[in-house]
């Protein structure tokens, strides 16, 4: 195993340093003379902070944000498969320590305190942001592993733009995108709506039912999705709007692991939401001021024939913010909000409808010193029902350490709490209404670089070292009347390093673009207060200690070609560590041909997933489909 | 061009390497287990996951052999194995989220069959060496299977669940458990059902005595509202003889067992405690303690009187079985697998 894993990083950085060699070799680049391109330092000092822009989206039209993630950052996502339920495990952390906004509001279930990243499909989403850790409590608390906000963007460049993008593939896969844009200088409305939906019948080998492995055929996994997305934005002098409405539904049946007979339709889940926010600003001189509202209606019904459970969920968000923005001529920026969300739940696993009000006051101080150091202290002050909560604050450094370059150092300390979920103090049975906070202290330390070598060659490198010390752990345990109950059982400690290279070569009609990245994640309960001798100092379940995803693209003219690498390393599945799941990589393919004829861009191409058909699992004993072929067809028409 | 092929030929290596297999694997895993006296565990295993096993404890020689299924058989036993029940021959181990039951030798446990199509099947029982009874959780029938053929030959309509089951002469009492507050009867001869007993809410574990009673422990339910009850039946007349109120509303009794005389009562309710037949209720006073964890499953060796006592931990990491001696003195502890449950003695009372 490990000389699969140190084999397979050898190879990936011999890979680099073989595209540098075969650049430098052909082309006698010369490396003594370095172009520096002129980093200015600006806001979120000393904090990590990745962006996915719509160039990269744009691959992505056929999925949902757990594949943008699976492959361009280092969030390990449990998934049950293609249009599977999908958690995010940031940094080694639970689920439902990582936040999920759109358009800067929290889109997590009030209920469950966690999102499902298989309904947020990536053809709606202009812009990924990662706020990484303690970075993310600028925009809101509880996100201790981070922060995912995925954002609507206008494009004032073109007046109108139509879209169309359908695509067929492998176990009954149909996907649709439609997006117009329409619009002026001053107004523009943005209209999305998607289809997806797949039989998900594929075939697996099932060696742990009966004595002899068979082959199998995938039931009860189909999945159908829906929704339409409209976004409006206004400017006008010193002013801006916009309103986003989001409607979605879907329908899912939920296969059995490989060691139940597999059965149809017993065990489905329906989601349907919508989701509306309005957001203002207003610019004075240097200074802003924003307003934001938003109302979020969400339904979640779980049937189980078998066990006779037909679980009907409700929960109604409304949210109010505001933000003021001041920037004084000396280097000084001041930021001060107030928020209110009120979650309404109403559901039959509840004895009665409950309500959740949670008022929250931010402020932050950035200064700059000599543009060569950033400095940043947020501090957040939160009101759950009335009640004062301890408040928690950050403070980051970015330093520059050589003039004209931009080789950062940046650090940060961090505080950050998450308030227990509705379902951990209202389900029934076992709902404990007094738990306490988890809160956890984080600290960060990041190495930067981004260089220009000569106009062809870019790099940027990153390497992050963190430690989050989690206390007062929430658990669902076995409780004293037989039902579980949630607890503040104990500590955790998650630390680890990220290491990413870009590397971006162009030369005439042809260019290449790298992107590798490593995540090294140790994850332990530390002092339990039960249960305490066998899982000591454990690697928690669910949480590989060594992730690598690297992706290289190619083109050349009309052509282009990617190639997507992931190695997930093993993953224990029992807290003592006794069974785990063994490490996998996946490899896929896409490749493509771009076609311009006067005002219309087509776009023909071929994905190629899991190239190798590996047989390999994300959850215990729920196969995950082998070699898959997705085509699809982009047309834009642009006026 | 020599760097292209050095790029391509790395591709290449890399999905080579890329090649792994996915099932999940387990660090230990024992391929025989010491024959003899001794007693099976059946380890629950989470819900879906479908990590569930057997274990086996030979209490000749103090050690456990885990796991011992799938190291037989080389494939996992299943999704929730609720009780192993052992008759002639054959032991018949009832996997309820599989569905199935899975027909084993006794002395090799290797399978000879599967039985599947089983809705959420919870315990066997024997009724003779051609049939056997089999209940459900969620369906409201009995199955009957054919211990010849080892198939499904019919279903009993009990018009609602089923739990717990003890046969005595012709007549199967059938306890309806979940939601529930009845015991069914069921003639073993024509399969049909013949009266209802009315007892408190859910009973949960019957045992009969060495008077041929049919004891009930009725749990109050699962959100306390009704107290738990210790029911005394008459199998010939169908009627209760005698009822125990538990004072506390908010105790949770279960697992109702029995000794090898079949005159002393056990159960666990914050702890084990015990009641002879003709015993009152207030006096069987916790009789071991429960000091850490939560006991989850228990049952009586009915030649040695010994007592064993399953705790699943956090139920998420291997469980633990305790065996106390018929005073309550600890005797051994062992490491089981996920939520160690249910027991089977390989002996029974003479």
């Amino acid at each position: 195993m490990r000389l699969k894993l140190s084999a397979t990083i050898i190879v990936i950085i011999a890979l680099q340093s073989g595209i540098l060699c075969s650049q430098t070799l052909n082309d006698t680049i010369s490396i003594k003379e370095i172009i520096v391109r002129s980093r200015t330092l600006s806001g979120n000092y000393g904090f990590k902070q990745t962006t996915i822009d719509s160039v990269i989206l744009n691959d992505y039209g056929y999925g949902n944000l757990s594949d943008v993630l699976v492959d361009n950052s280092p969030i390990y996502i449990k998934s049950y498969g293609l249009g599977g339920l999908a958690t995010p495990s940031f940094r080694g952390t639970g689920a439902n320590h990582t936040q999920v906004l759109w358009n800067g509001t929290i889109i997590n279930s009030p209920m469950l305190g966690q999102s499902d990243l298989s309904l947020i499909p990536a053809g709606l989403i202009d812009e990924v942001r990662i706020f990484y850790g303690g970075s993310s409590l600028g925009i809101n608390s509880g996100g201790i592993g981070g922060v995912v906000n995925v954002d609507s963007r206008p494009s004032w460049d073109n007046d109108s733009q139509l879209s169309i993008n359908p695509g067929i593939g492998s176990f009954g896969r149909v996907t649709g995108l439609v997006k117009y844009i329409v619009g002026s200088q001053s107004f523009q409305s943005v209209t999305r709506g998607f289809l997806n939906s797949a039989k998900n019948d594929f075939e697996y080998v099932n060696s742990y039912f009966t004595g002899q492995p068979f082959i199998e055929r995938r039931k009860n996994a189909q999945v159908f999705q829906a929704g339409v997305m409209q976004d409006f934005y206004f400017r006008k002098d010193k002013q801006s709007t916009s309103a986003h409405f989001w409607y979605q539904t879907s329908r899912r049946n939920l296969p059995a692991p490989m060691t139940v007979q597999q059965l149809n339709q017993t065990e489905k889940q329906f989601d349907e939401f919508f989701r509306s926010i309005l957001q203002h600003k207003i610019y004075y001189a240097k200074n802003t001021v924003d307003f934001s509202l938003s109302w979020f209606a969400d339904k979640l019904q779980y049937i189980n024939k078998v066990s006779s459970i037909d679980s009907e969920n409700f929960s109604h968000t409304i949210s109010v913010k505001s933000g003021l923005e001041i920037k004084p001529d000396n280097g000084t920026t001041i930021k001060v909000s107030l928020s209110e969300d009120l979650s309404i739940i109403n559901s039959n696993n509840y004895d009665s409808n409950k309500e959740r009000n949670l008022i929250a006051a931010s402020t932050s101080l950035e200064h700059v010193f000599a543009r060569r150091a950033g400095v940043v202290f947020q501090l957040r002050q939160s009101f759950l029902d009335n009640k004062l909560l301890l408040p928690d604050f950050s403070l980051g450094v970015d330093y520059r350490l050589l003039d004209n370059h931009e080789y950062f150092i940046k650090g940060n300390i961090s505080r950050n709490s998450r308030i227990p979920t509705m379902n951990d103090m209202y389900w029934i049975p076992g709902g404990n209404n007094i738990l306490k906070n988890e809160y956890s202290y984080s600290y960060e330390l990041t190495m930067e670089m981004n260089e220009i070598i000569r106009p062809i060659i870019e790099i940027k490198a990153e390497a992050t070292f963190y430690q989050h010390h989690i206390h007062d752990m929430i658990q669902w345990q076995p409780g004293e009347f037989r039902y579980w109950t949630p607890i503040n059982i104990g500590n955790v400690q998650s630390s680890g390093i990220e290491a990413n290279i870009d590397l971006s070569y162009s030369f005439r009609s042809f260019s290449l673009k790298s992107s590798s990245g490593y995540a090294f994640t140790k994850t332990e309960n530390s002092g339990w207060s039960d249960f305490n001798d066998p899982f000591k100092g454990k690697q928690l379940i669910y949480v590989p200690k060594n992730q690598i995803n690297t992706g290289i693209k190619l083109f050349y003219r009309g052509f282009y070609s990617f190639w997507i690498f992931n190695y997930t390393g093993k993953r224990f599945i029992t807290t003592d560590n006794f069974e785990y799941l063994p490490g996998y990589s996946d490899n896929d393919l896409r490749i493509g041909l771009k076609i311009n004829i006067n005002k219309n861009d087509f776009d023909f191409n071929i994905r190629i997933d899991n190239i190798m058909g590996i047989d390999y699992q994300t959850i215990a004993y729920q196969p995950m489909p082998g070699r898959s072929v997705y085509l699809s067809i982009l047309y834009k028409l642009i006026n | 061009m020599k760097n292209i092929k050095f790029i391509l030929g790395l591709f290449i290596v890399v999905l080579v390497f890329g090649c792994e297999e996915g099932g999940p694997i387990k660090a230990d895993s024992d391929k025989v287990f010491l024959k003899g006296n001794g007693v099976f565990i059946i380890n629950e295993g989470n819900y879906t996951w479908g990590n569930g096993s057997l274990s086996f404890y030979s209490t000749d020689s103090a050690k456990i052999f885990n796991d011992i299924f799938s190291g037989i058989n080389n494939r996992p036993l299943g999704d929730v194995p609720n009780s192993m029940t052992i008759y002639e021959d054959n032991s018949y181990i009832v996997v309820n989220n599989s569905g199935k039951i899975e027909v084993v030798d006794s002395k090799t446990l290797i399978s000879s069959a599967t039985i599947a199509s089983l809705n959420s099947p919870r315990v066997f029982k024997a009724v003779n060496s051609e049939k056997a009874y089999v209940t459900s959780l969620y369906s409201d029938s009995v199955a009957i299977i054919d211990l010849g053929t080892n198939s499904i030959a019919g279903y009993i309509n009990l018009r609602r669940s089923s739990e717990a089951i003890e046969i005595l002469e012709n007549k199967a009492f059938i306890s309806n458990w979940s939601g529930g507050k009845e015991i069914m009867v069921v003639n073993t001869i024509t399969n049909r059902v013949s009266d209802s007993i009315l007892v408190a809410v859910e009973p949960e574990s019957m045992v009969i005595d060495k008077n041929g009673k049919l004891w009930v422990l009725c749990t109050g339910g699962y959100f306390n509202k009704k107290f738990p009850e210790l029911i005394r039946i008459n199998t010939s007349s169908n009627e209760i003889e005698l009822r125990f109120l538990f004072s506390d509303r908010y105790a949770f009794p279960s697992n109702l067992q029995i000794n090898g005389t079949k005159d002393i009562l056990f159960w666990l309710d914050n702890g084990v405690r015990k009641m002879p037949i003709n015993g009152n209720l207030f006096s069987a006073s916790v009789f071991i303690q429960q000091k850490r964890g939560y006991f989850y499953k228990m049952g009586i060796d009915p030649v040695t009187d010994e007592v064993f006592v399953t705790d699943a931990m956090d139920y998420m990491q291997k469980g633990k079985v305790f065996r106390y001696n018929s005073e309550g003195a600890v005797i051994d502890s062992v490491i089981a697998e996920i939520i160690p449950s249910s027991l089977c003695f390989t002996q029974v009372h003479n």
